[in-house]
């Protein structure tokens, strides 16, 4: 299993007074709340801490939200382009640009392609719909913005794998008459590729497509219904099975040197569910497209009942998260948290559940939680994870060499491979970067 | 929207009668008034209702209401003059109703999403329009206002603009007996 960290730069300074009195802390919280003194500090800290990562070799992973609180990450690819730079060993997930609120997904391309240059090939390029916040911010049509973000992936795609010269792209959403984008990437065709999805037609297009599918905050009912679409829509088209390497998961993760350090500092990550989901109807439940309309008798009325086959739609699991307490978060899947063992056992039990996943991402700082908190110089919290995922990297490769497929022994060799799989000796005595 | 005015002019060709009065409410008073520059061989009326369609603030003065981004209860209370009476109760509506209702809605925003509710080409070839033409406003429209309204009325050629008194948005269901008396009139030139 592959470990990344990911950390969404939020802003938790806001007044609690003007919290409760905001409808929304996404999209319309005015940015006069947001000081840029203290969002430089976060930006430095968070830098620092990814850099940390680089250090220990755990691989790192840039998100991108728009305009609230959670997040500072508007500008996703300047990040991902610092890391490309200051980072010198892990591998870089931009999950990612959001491209369906993108006029041009040939600059993307350009953006992908430069980072994968300047990082020597350590880009991953990760996909993700948006959510209903970001289409206010971002004046993205919400009614088709599936449509887009399958054909900015195309386009993309394309732009990142053609060496021959201008081509001409004239598609529903996106046209773009003379495609020829300098430099190339350095990973050929292009760089692997995400996308974040929990819905059932999603997740069946992404397991057509081939993608590493990753599950955000979903629970193992959830993750295991949207990994069995992606399987189960592979096999109606008769296309390999695919190896647990095409699955991801995040949650929040701390550990601790004890259960009791690891539950309390831990507890602070949901901050990201109890204070920055908050998002007024008309960013989410009323919102257009964001809901097949016959999904409407359960989501606009006041006391919403789950859709057919229990299925939550984004909003509706936005809804159930603002409320959960750590030990529902923990018996959920959604907060790991701990001693080490504990943390081990609390990921191993959620990957057992869901079949298996080959890529954990570790929401490790959010909310209030500290530079000091998320760095833990000695006994740090990362090195910990660390050790923790470095032992799940062991488990799974016996677990996968017992397996006759080809493909599954080339993802062991490259599990293998990864730096993660040695893991202690490198990383002891590791000190800050400066 | 410019398959929404084709499929238009497909049905008014379909039509049994030479000439017809054209009606359009809001979003599709904006869909008149596109069909009646393109097609006023085919209409002996217009009446323009509380509608969308044109840009007449400066650029950092909206003219219609952001209805997507922004909160329900305020759209309602900016929909209708008495609004107490006429919000409507979703968790009455039927499943239907609702699924309806969000259908809509869906229509709405990728008709209108982007420019908001209007096509920047529009109003300099509403002087197109020939045929007599009422422009009909909800007094205490505030979607978009009066003012816009009365704006939009001077653009066409010869048209007639008249206020609905105590009257939101939709002055057809506030005021159904003064709205109809109104277009009747007109009608009865």
């Amino acid at each position: 299993m592959d470990a990344w960290w990911q950390c969404e730069v939020p802003y938790p300074f806001v007044p609690q007074e003007v919290i409760n009195a905001t409808d929304s802390v996404r999209a319309s919280l005015p940015n006069r709340y947001c000081d840029p003194k203290v969002a430089a500090d976060l930006f430095e800290e968070v830098i620092d801490e990814f850099l940390l990562c680089d250090d220990l070799g755990l691989n790192v992973l840039a998100v991108e939200h728009h305009a609230g609180i959670n997040s500072l990450l508007g500008a996703n690819p300047l990040l991902v382009g610092i890391l490309a730079r200051q980072t010198r060993q892990v591998r870089i997930l931009s999950l990612g640009t959001l491209i369906s609120l993108r006029k041009d997904p040939v600059r993307v391309a350009e953006e992908y392609a430069t980072a994968d240059v300047i990082s020597r090939g350590r880009l991953e390029i990760g996909f993700v719909k948006s959510g209903g916040t970001e289409m206010a911010s971002n004046n993205a049509n919400p009614v088709n913005n599936i449509e887009r973000y399958w054909e900015a992936i195309d386009l993309i795609k394309k732009a990142l794998s053609h060496h021959d010269g201008p081509f001409s792209w004239e598609g529903k959403h996106f046209t773009h008459r003379h495609v020829n984008i300098w430099p190339r990437p350095w990973q050929q065709p292009h760089p692997r590729m995400w996308s974040a999805t929990g819905d059932p037609e999603t997740a069946a297009e992404v397991g057509r497509r081939g993608l590493v599918h990753v599950l955000v905050l979903r629970g193992p009912e959830g993750t295991k219904r949207a990994y069995a679409a992606h399987r189960k829509a592979r096999a109606e088209l008769g296309l390999p099975k695919v190896t647990t390497d095409n699955f991801a998961y995040a949650a929040f993760v701390y550990v601790g040197d004890t259960d009791e350090e690891g539950l309390r500092v831990g507890s602070k990550l949901l901050w990201f569910l109890h204070t920055s989901l908050k998002s007024a109807p008309q960013y989410s439940r009323f919102l257009p497209g964001t809901a097949p309309p016959e999904a409407a008798p359960q989501i606009y009325r006041t006391a919403p009942k789950p859709g057919p086959g229990g299925v939550l739609s984004a909003g509706q699991n936005a809804a159930r998260l603002t409320s959960l307490s750590a030990e529902q978060a923990m018996a959920q899947g959604i907060l790991f948290a701990g001693n080490p063992d504990s943390v081990y056992k609390q990921v191993m039990d959620f990957y057992d559940k869901v079949g298996g996943f080959g890529h954990l991402s570790l929401v490790g700082r959010s909310g209030f939680m500290t530079h000091a908190e998320s760095e833990r110089a000695s006994g740090s919290s990362r090195t910990k994870c660390f050790r923790v995922f470095a032992r799940s990297n062991r488990s799974r490769s016996t677990d996968a060499g017992r397996s006759a497929s080809g493909e599954a022994r080339r993802a062991i060799l490259a599990v293998r491979d990864h730096p993660l799989v040695d893991v202690f000796a490198p990383f002891q005595g590791v000190t800050k970067r400066v | 929207m410019y398959d929404l005015v084709h499929f238009y002019l497909d049905v008014l060709e379909s039509l049994p009668h030479e000439k017809v009065t054209l009606m359009g409410l809001s979003f599709g008073g904006w869909l008149a008034a596109e069909i009646a520059v393109k097609c006023g061989h085919r209409l002996d009326g217009l009446v323009l209702v509380d509608a969308f369609g044109i840009k007449i603030s400066d650029r950092e003065t909206q003219d219609i209401l952001d209805v997507f981004n922004t909160a329900p209860p305020e759209v309602q209370r900016r929909s209708w003059h008495d609004p107490a009476t006429w919000t409507p109760d979703l968790d009455a509506l039927s499943d239907d109703e609702l699924v309806i209702r969000a259908r809509n809605w869906d229509a709405l925003c990728l008709y209108g999403w982007n420019p908001y509710m209007y096509n920047p080409q529009l109003r300099r070839w509403l002087r197109r329009i020939a045929v007599p033409t009422l422009v009909v406003w909800g007094a205490s429209d505030g979607i978009v206002k009066p003012s816009y309204g009365r704006a939009y009325s001077e653009l066409i050629p010869g048209s007639r603009f008249e206020l609905i008194e105590r009257a939101g948005h939709h002055p057809e269901i506030e005021q159904a007996r003064a709205f109809v008396d109104t277009v009747v009139k007109f009608l009865n030139r």
